[in-house]
């Protein structure tokens, strides 16, 4: 386990697609997580000019709700992280190092093992990286500061943990379907974006929930402020154990079925 | 009683429509320098690719070091398979450290491997920056790596300069000298009757025969003579029982001799009879003219 950890890291540190495209997403979102909170203080400025009623004050950044707030946004840029992943098993296949790992002395099923490992690590260093800004932000925001208060939402980071890795196997599975990096972004994004939202769309309520990639997202529900309570809409504040379910559910589907490609196919 | 390296049986494998590996059965024994010869799209490197499982095969089973392969024994395995495969991005040093990581070896081999390939000035360098001769070396660097029991070795020479192919035979022959059991795909006859001891003439994945390379690629059994009176020779030549066949070509007889029989021989005979060859030459074998033969059998 550890040598295969060993293997993925050479592969990876001395990279320099890697580093450009995990330091643009941890540069991309630090700047929001850091100017998120203007963006809505001006706009609630601008609603109380023309409401009768006073629109109340909205910080994001006060613990313990920070924790749900900073990850409900971050789950919008993991598709960020997925790229990451397409690209580096895409490239395995297109220098055929797979191949040349296979015949060195990998087992197909080590391979996977290797790669889920570097999924592990990119949904933890993401998962961090928010830990980190969400303490700094934390501390010089909230007036209210003691550990069970801080910690008292923590768990919406090991839920944010599980949404991106299971996000990141999704990705995994396309990666080693489509082997070429250029189609399986293309068809990632595709999916994401316009496939997916369309058959949500035309799902009844109560099943459209489970698709795939909702339900990956659905496991954060949009963050209750105050100004939310006021239009009269009232979001999860707390992780449903289904959702936690169907989520890692998912996760071993997509491995189960990135183990069947593997295993199937000529290399 | 040798030891059997790897072992081949009714390995059969299509891509589509085309048969690619017929009912493939080989053996290969310790210490034997071991040729697959045959043309391009005889199903070498598909079967390369079964063994050392990247392919997997339709029927059939093989086993290395008389057991069901695992991973365990692809690790005492090198191999160089069609161009030479690693990271771009990363030194040799580096690509080395992976396979090395691979196949549970320590890092102190490397400098030993990239040595023997001279490339120790260059071993920083990213792979992609290398020559073709220089990513070939670090090939044969890699597969030598942990000193592995079997070697193999798919079209080894192919896009190198003379010089190159003179230091792959050549370390080839060293290698096998150490004992090391070594499979060589190659289109060139040439090539494997100046490396092998034993080999394998596959065409269109089936094996047409196989054996001793003395036996099966048996190049003294054809000659070409000529003498001031043909007439004379063909007459004398037709009533030696070494001889198999006598042809006429223009104004040599082209003659086809016993299997145990030589071209001193041939001269001998024909020395007593009075007869003075004003032309003999042993007639090479090309691999094209060996398919001729064997598909004319």
């Amino acid at each position: 386990m550890i040598n295969l950890l060993k293997i993925e890291l050479k592969k990876i540190v001395t990279n320099k697609t890697f580093w450009v495209l995990t330091g643009l997403y941890v540069l991309l979102l630090g700047l929001v997580f850091f100017g998120v909170q203007s963006v809505i203080n001006e706009i609630s400025t601008n609603a109380s000019k023309t409401s009768p009623i006073s629109i109340p004050k909205v910080s994001i950044y006060n613990f313990p709700e920070i924790w749900q707030n900073l990850t409900y946004i971050a789950g919008f840029f993991k598709i960020f992280l997925a790229v990451v992943v397409i690209i580096f098993i895409t490239n395995e296949f297109s220098f055929k190092t797979i191949r040349q790992n296979i015949i060195t002395g990998m087992s197909r099923f080590d391979f996977l093992l290797s790669k889920l490992q570097f999924l592990f690590l990119l949904s933890f260093g993401a998962t961090l990286f928010i830990i980190i800004t969400g303490l700094i932000l934390g501390f010089i925001n909230s007036s209210n500061i003691s550990v069970t208060i801080i910690f008292s939402k923590f768990v919406f980071i090991f839920a944010y943990f599980l949404e991106v890795f299971s996000f990141l196997t999704f990705a995994l599975l396309i990666g080693f379907l489509v082997k070429k990096s250029g189609l399986a972004i293309g068809l990632l994004l595709l999916y994401n974006y316009i496939i997916e939202p369309i058959i949500v769309y035309k799902l009844p309520d109560g099943i459209d929930e489970y698709m795939p990639l909702r339900a990956i997202s659905n496991l954060i529900d949009i963050p209750n402020t105050a100004l939310m309570q006021l239009v009269g809409v009232n979001f999860r504040d707390y992780i449903a154990f289904t959702d936690v379910a169907v989520c890692i559910g998912y996760t071993a589907l997509f491995t189960f079925l990135t183990y069947l490609i593997l295993k199937k196919r000529d290399l | 009683m040798s030891e059997i390296v790897l072992s081949l049986n009714k390995i059969s494998k299509r891509f589509g429509r085309i048969k690619a590996v017929d009912e493939l059965s080989l053996e290969v024994e310790k210490g034997n320098v071991f040729g697959i010869l045959g043309p391009n799209g005889s199903g070498k490197t598909t079967t390369l690719g079964i063994i050392l499982d990247v392919i997997n095969p339709d029927s059939g089973y093989f086993q290395w070091f008389g057991k069901t392969p695992t991973k365990y024994e692809r690790k005492k395995v090198g191999s160089i398979i069609e161009s030479p495969i690693f990271y771009p991005y990363l030194s040799a040093v580096r690509n080395l450290k992976i396979i090395a990581d691979i196949k549970g070896i320590p890092y102190n081999d490397i400098d030993r491997v990239i040595n023997i390939v001279d490339l120790m000035e260059r071993k920083n360098s990213k792979f992609k920056t290398y020559s073709l001769g220089m990513k070939q070396r670090l090939a044969i660097a890699a597969a030598l790596l942990g000193n592995p029991q079997a070697l193999i070795f798919d079209e080894p020479t192919n896009g190198l300069d003379p010089q190159g192919i003179a230091e792959i035979r050549e370390l080839i022959l060293t290698v096998a000298s150490e004992g090391i059991t070594i499979l060589l795909a190659s289109h060139l006859l040439d090539e494997v009757q100046k490396t092998c001891t034993h080999v394998a003439i596959l065409e269109k994945g089936r094996k047409l025969s196989s054996g001793k390379v003395e036996d099966v690629l048996n190049e003294s059994g054809t000659v070409e003579i000529s003498s001031e009176n043909l007439e004379e020779l063909y007459v004398t030549i037709n009533n030696c029982d070494i001889v198999k066949s006598v042809m006429r070509q223009g104004d040599k007889l082209t003659v086809k001799l016993d299997k145990k029989a030589s071209s001193t021989d041939l001269n001998n005979f024909l020395f007593k009879k009075g007869i003075v060859l004003s032309h003999l030459t042993i007639r090479k074998k090309t691999l094209e003219k060996y398919f001729l033969e064997q598909l004319n059998e």
